[in-house]
């Protein structure tokens, strides 16, 4: 009877450390989910582009994926040595300073939209976490422009916030003549919202949108999308008139596969 | 005594289980599918009191993790419904009722931050439960047949 009791209660702590465990460490549940999420790719990418390949007469599409994953890490290198290049150039004659950096890149293989039963935020997981050198807060890119940031880092994966989300604010600057600076607080997948613009500025349509830098959390210069509309004002509480502009995003963000994030 | 940890060692699966299947299975529409509730509510009412609470607590804390909302929010729901459909002896059918309150359960905690109406989520929500909840029953129900951990 007492070698009874004692067992219902070991196995009741063992029950509560588990739950403990569950409760208190973020990562378990989502890195429980991950080896699953592996599989799936796994058979998505080695299986199903192999049978697909098979049936298509191209027995090297496995291959050819790895290629424009490399491709596309090359184009977004190259595009930033022009940009620092440019930079280099106009910081030497203007301050006669420079300075060469050079970034790095974590590539990462989307494995999930949203997350939960709720779905609350517009999120993507991806396959490279703590164990890469992923840290919160980095900007993560494809070569067309800028996806998001990484919200949160499990060991094996990412959990990272579209610019589509409210909650990523992005301090963005249009290319003009006398460049202008707003902030991009989400949208939807196809238009985004550029708020405290100034008044009275005339910006020709699919002029594009870069991020200025400020604020730190993005790099200046990764390309956010074109601009769209013309700049119209809104009533903002007790502020009086607030001006805004639609932009049309750089980036597919349903048809993303692979990104990459900065170190 | 052999039941409870049976059922705790299946509970365990079916959890890291659900944990995948929330992840892998994309979205209608706005809303996820609700795999982690659904499994809740029917361990609530198929488990011992015991194996369902601590269940509730950990695919609640799990679907807190994976959805990215704030701690507790789901937990607190997760149990409160489990406890409803335990207490008063309700028909997992009436549990599908929970899927749009726990939309706006947590359209309370996160307000605005949330993507999507909420009336709207509500209502998809309401079809997608339904059919998660009867898959997850059929399931759920053939298995504790085959391995004899039904509480009943």
């Amino acid at each position: 009877m007492k070698a009874k009791t004692t067992k219902t209660w070991a196995i009741a702590a063992i029950a509560v450390i588990g739950v403990f465990v569950f409760l208190f460490s973020k990562s378990v549940a989502i890195e429980s989910a991950y080896p699953f999420q592996r599989v799936k790719k796994w058979f998505s990418r080695s299986v199903v582009s192999r049978m697909v390949g098979a049936w298509e007469g191209a027995s090297a599409k496995a291959e050819n994926v790895q290629l424009k994953r490399s491709l596309s890490a090359l184009a977004i290198e190259n595009s930033e040595y022009e940009k620092i290049y440019a930079e280099n150039h106009r910081l030497r004659q203007v301050l006669e300073y420079s300075e060469n950096r050079k970034q790095e890149w974590i590539p990462a293989e989307v494995l999930s939209y949203g997350g939960g039963a709720v779905d609350a935020f517009k999120s993507i997981r991806v396959s490279k976490g703590s164990f890469a050198g992923v840290r919160e807060g980095a900007a993560v890119e494809v070569p067309e422009g800028l996806v998001g940031r990484v919200v949160s880092v499990t060991p094996h994966t990412s959990e990272i916030a579209l610019i589509t989300d409210p909650s990523v604010k992005v301090s963005c600057r249009i290319e003009t003549e006398k460049p202008i600076t707003g902030v991009l607080v989400g949208g939807s997948e196809d238009m985004l919202i550029l708020r405290f613009l100034k008044p009275n500025v005339e910006i020709l349509p699919m002029t594009k949108v870069y991020t200025s830098g400020l604020g730190g959390v993005f790099p200046p210069g990764i390309m956010v999308g074109a601009f769209n509309s013309s700049i119209e004002a809104t009533e903002q509480g007790i502020s009086g008139l607030e001006w805004r502009a639609l932009v049309v995003p750089a980036v597919n963000f349903m048809t993303l596969k692979d990104v990459f994030i900065r170190k | 005594m052999k039941k409870d940890i049976v059922q705790l060692i299946f509970s365990i699966l079916v959890l890291v289980l659900s944990c995948a299947a929330e992840e892998l299975l994309p979205s209608v529409s706005v809303v996820g599918v609700p795999v982690l509730l659904s499994v809740a509510m029917y361990s609530a009412l198929n488990r011992t009191p015991i194996v369902g609470l601590l269940f509730a607590l950990a695919a609640g804390a799990a679907e807190d993790s994976l959805g990215s909302l704030p701690v507790a929010s789901s937990v607190s729901f997760f149990v409160l419904a489990c406890a409803i459909l335990r207490g008063f002896k309700l028909p997992l059918a009436l549990g599908s009722l929970a899927f749009p309150l726990y939309q706006f359960w947590v359209w309370v905690w996160l307000g605005s931050a949330m993507q999507g109406g909420i009336l709207l989520r509500m209502l998809i929500s309401i079809p997608v439960g339904v059919v998660t909840l009867l898959l997850v029953w059929l399931l759920l129900h053939w298995f504790d047949g085959k391995a004899a951990i039904n509480e009943k």
